[in-house]
């Protein structure tokens, strides 16, 4: 059985995904029914068997958590906190850059990259509009950030979570990995973009203004408990050795049980394009894991690494950042994930961190990167700002080399493995 | 190279169609002829040159034969062109509005979807028993149809790009 036409199909899902004819969900069902009738006609897989390969641990865990943080977003939480923030920093460009930066990544943590970045532009641009501020730099720096927040929790990404899981790791546990880097990390990162954008922080001579807005402070406590209960929930899970998807899925329970918002209104507002090509992406990798078809990728690492988990630990870090540059986050991340388990080593969790690292750090090195780059850039000119795409690349491709530079030595450092 | 819209699109499928014809009808008349010619001229050799280029017959042969493949080429191309006003539909079905890269990325993307869906489905024509034949045939064909209408549309995008490119840097050289 020739497992050219497995690779095939996945390498037509990466295309189909990649040149945007169709929805990341419809291109991993398409290969995903492709491969399992390869299998099923092959006789390696049943549909059963096929159906058996969706990961409903990590979906569960997704789901929860998009639950939560929808009803956390819709009580105003988020928009009150950034608002309060930002109206402290005002006055001192720098201090707006950190304050905006920080709050970026910081929302990053828990809301999708889009929805903090949109979140955060949004206020950027009002102040552009109402102060002569020029939000650009501002934007950008946002944008960089919110690609490094959330890389240090298992809830902080979708490929975060697909890795977690896979890995073993609990809550706790995958902070106590990665968080420090993450948070290391905004030092660096923010050192870098105030040095790079230090002449274009002038004050615009006006007064800076932000719109009052109306929120029920009863709605941003509730949203602030939700939020507490539910990371509360997932560090008990870990101490307790309860599956995180648990606590994820008692939270979703609880928020929309306390919240009540209309229940349909917020599962329609979930991220289902996610939800399904997650579950259709797991088949492929399923299906490509029976045929073999990804050992030969385990076997070049091997051989690559001679055995050092040191090195194999740094080339896993620079393979799967080089990849995301070029796709989406979370095809790298479930696409890494079998060649990792096939690895002969017998302490996997560098090379787990180092594809955490490496999965979440491609995303602002290059305009097709990720989404949020093209977001920021719509959004700006939207908004009459002109910018020129590959001004973005100027500050990523040197901040992706800095990020992963940091975090080589990080994992050499964290896993003693020097 | 925008699609023609409309009656100028219906005209052009029908005056491309009616040249495409002709064009085949005169390479089939050069190739019965290349048949037919060239061997009452065989034996006839020029003086001092080597084979083939010294014998008459060969050299009417391969003179009557590149008329017909020139012609047929005429006509291949012409029935291309009567494709495009259909590439305009498919590509404004399928998001026209994008550009060269990501179009050449989609046609490239669908071609090999349509190779993928071919080959996954064959294996599904066994219980058809003695049509199962048949049935593979057409699946082949239909995919292979498909295929090469959708990399003439990526070969089209890439020559207008290039060619656009290179008009360009021309222009820009010559002042």
């Amino acid at each position: 059985m020739d497992p050219a036409k497995y690779l095939l199909g996945y390498a037509l899902v990466v295309l189909l995904a990649v040149s945007e004819a169709f929805p990341m969900s419809l291109s991993a069902l398409i290969g995903a029914a492709l491969l399992v009738a390869f299998g099923v006609s092959d006789g390696v897989v049943s549909f059963g068997e096929a159906l058996s390969f969706v990961d409903l641990e990590l979906l569960a865990l997704l789901v929860g958590v998009m639950i939560v943080v929808e009803v956390v977003d819709r009580c105003g939480t988020f928009r009150y906190l950034a608002l309060k923030v930002v109206r402290k920093a005002l006055r001192k460009p720098a201090l707006l850059l950190v304050a905006t930066g920080l709050l970026s990544a910081l929302t990053s943590l828990l809301l999708s990259d889009e929805a903090a970045l949109l979140l955060i532009v949004a206020i950027l641009l009002s102040l552009g509009k109402a102060g002569g501020l020029d939000p650009i730099p501002f934007a950008v720096s946002s944008a960089i950030m919110v690609n490094l927040g959330g890389t240090g929790t298992l809830v902080g990404s979708v490929p975060n979570m697909a890795i977690g899981i896979r890995a073993g790791f609990s809550f706790p546990e995958f902070a106590s990995y990665l968080l420090p880097c993450e948070f290391a990390l905004y030092g660096v990162t923010l050192a870098l973009l105030y040095a790079y954008y230090r002449g274009k922080l002038r004050p615009s001579g006006r007064e800076l203004e932000l719109e009052e807005i109306e929120v029920s402070m009863a709605g941003v406590a509730k949203g602030a408990f939700l939020l507490s209960l539910m990371l509360s929930l997932l560090i008990a899970a870990g101490i307790a050795d309860v599956p995180a998807s648990a606590a994820a899925l008692a939270s979703a329970v609880v928020a929309l049980a306390l919240s009540g918002f209309d229940t349909l209104s917020v599962f329609q507002r979930l991220d289902w394009d996610t939800v399904f090509f997650t579950a259709a992406f797991t088949v492929i990798i399923g299906v490509l894991e029976r045929v073999e078809a990804l050992n030969g990728l385990a076997l070049w690492l091997q051989e690559a690494a001679g055995g050092s988990l040191p090195l194999a630990s740094i080339i896993v870090l620079l393979v799967s950042c080089v990849a995301s540059l070029l796709l989406p986050n979370l095809i790298v991340a479930l696409s890494f994930i079998p060649v990792i388990e096939d690895l002969p080593f017998a302490n996997k969790r560098p090379l787990w961190s180092a594809l955490v690292l490496g999965a979440n750090f491609g995303g602002v090195g290059l305009p097709v990167s990720s989404f949020v780059i093209v977001m920021t850039i719509g959004a700006l000119r939207r908004e009459g700002y002109v910018i020129d795409p590959w001004s973005i690349t100027r500050v990523g491709i040197p901040m992706t080399a800095a990020w992963i530079a940091f975090s080589a030595i990080y994992l050499l450092i964290r896993f003693g493995l020097v | 190279m925008a699609a023609p819209e409309g009656a100028s699109a219906v005209k052009l499928v029908r005056e491309r169609a009616a040249a495409a014809a002709a064009y085949l009808v005169v390479a089939l008349g050069f190739y019965l002829l290349s048949l037919i010619v060239p061997p009452l001229m065989s034996g006839v050799r020029m003086p001092g040159l080597p084979d083939p280029v010294a014998r008459l017959d060969w050299l009417l042969w391969a003179f009557l034969f590149l008329l017909a493949f020139v012609f047929t080429a005429t006509a291949i191309y012409d029935v291309l062109r009567v494709l495009d006003p259909l590439f305009g539909v498919l590509s404004r079905r399928f998001g026209s509005a994008v550009g060269p890269g990501k179009r050449i990325a989609r046609d490239l993307a669908y071609a090999l979807l349509v190779v993928l869906t071919a080959i996954a489905l064959a294996p599904f024509t066994e219980p058809l028993g003695q049509a199962a034949p048949f049935a593979r045939v057409l699946i082949g064909a239909g995919a292979l149809l498909i295929m090469t209408f959708l990399l003439y549309d990526a070969a089209k995008t890439i020559y207008a790009y290039v060619r656009e490119r290179i008009e360009e840097a021309v222009a820009k050289l010559t002042g």
